[in-house]
């Protein structure tokens, strides 16, 4: 998957690159995933020249179909780099739309949709 | 029904968002997070949780080549689940990740956490009817917390 790798390697500009979602309803269940590229800085790293490199990482997700929260997290910086969120859900349907907002502790935020397949 | 210490109050996940900390004083920082959270987690949530491995599948692998990223997947067969969380013990921000499970989602959920060192990671499910937590040991070749 050429995404995946495009989006490890723009984790800088991270508020600036799209949340990849896969949803799919597979009878009773919706398998969904969630890729957040963002560099999910701890602040305890230091650069190359000794600087400590400010924290910057997710606090909180939103995932709501057709409107509805459909699953909610807090984050920590103890979750790796580019979050992936994999969950299931029950009720979902097939071309309903799935939104997927994250917000972090420098302030930014984006969202995305996509459709369940 | 008994409160809950604030558990998603941002200084529990947020204790070094001051970049001129030195690693020093945010190890000392997420320590006292630690104990400060240990003292909520143990206190009121692992005190009164039930250690339940059985209803509990946590995984993780047994060995982490690579502790900056490791898959870890939580599900549960217990009935209505509200909470789950993941807890890295040996990091120096032990609190990974908070999942509400709306009515309508199943129990379980999947990411990929840093884990400093070897040690222990915790799944803590809150259900209706009570807390559960199970544990799994890690050993960490290397670590995903450095500089």
């Amino acid at each position: 998957m050429a995404a995946a790798t495009d989006a490890a390697a723009a984790a800088a500009s991270a508020a600036g690159q799209p949340i990849r979602i896969r949803a799919r309803a597979d009878g009773a269940h919706t398998d969904v995933t969630v890729l957040m590229p963002h560099p999910m800085e701890t602040g305890f790293r230091h650069d190359s020249a000794g600087r400590t490199i400010a924290s910057h990482f997710i606090t909180a997700v939103e995932v709501s179909i057709a409107g509805r929260v459909a699953m909610s997290a807090r984050m920590g910086p103890s979750i790796a780099a580019d979050p992936l969120l994999r969950f299931r859900l029950k009720g979902a349907e097939s071309g309903q739309t799935i939104r997927v907002t994250w917000i972090d502790n420098q302030g930014q935020r984006r969202t995305d949709e996509a459709q369940i397949a | 029904m008994k409160t809950r210490p604030s558990c998603t109050s941002s200084a529990w996940f947020a204790p070094g968002r001051d970049a001129a900390l030195s690693r020093r004083a945010c190890l000392l920082r997420g320590s006292a997070v630690l104990a400060a959270a240990g003292g909520a987690w143990r206190g009121a949530w692992a005190q009164d949780a039930a250690t339940d491995p059985a209803a509990i599948d946590l995984q993780l692998p047994d060995i982490a080549e690579d502790g900056r990223t490791v898959p870890v997947s939580v599900a549960c067969s217990l009935p209505g689940v509200r909470e789950i969380t993941i807890v890295i013990e040996p990091n120096p921000i032990p609190l990974a990740a908070q999942f509400d499970v709306p009515e309508g989602a199943e129990a379980y959920v999947a990411t990929r956490v840093k884990i400093a060192h070897s040690g222990r990671v915790a799944a803590h499910v809150r259900t209706a009817s009570g807390s559960f937590v199970a544990y799994r040991d890690v050993k960490v070749i290397t670590g995903g917390c450095g500089d």
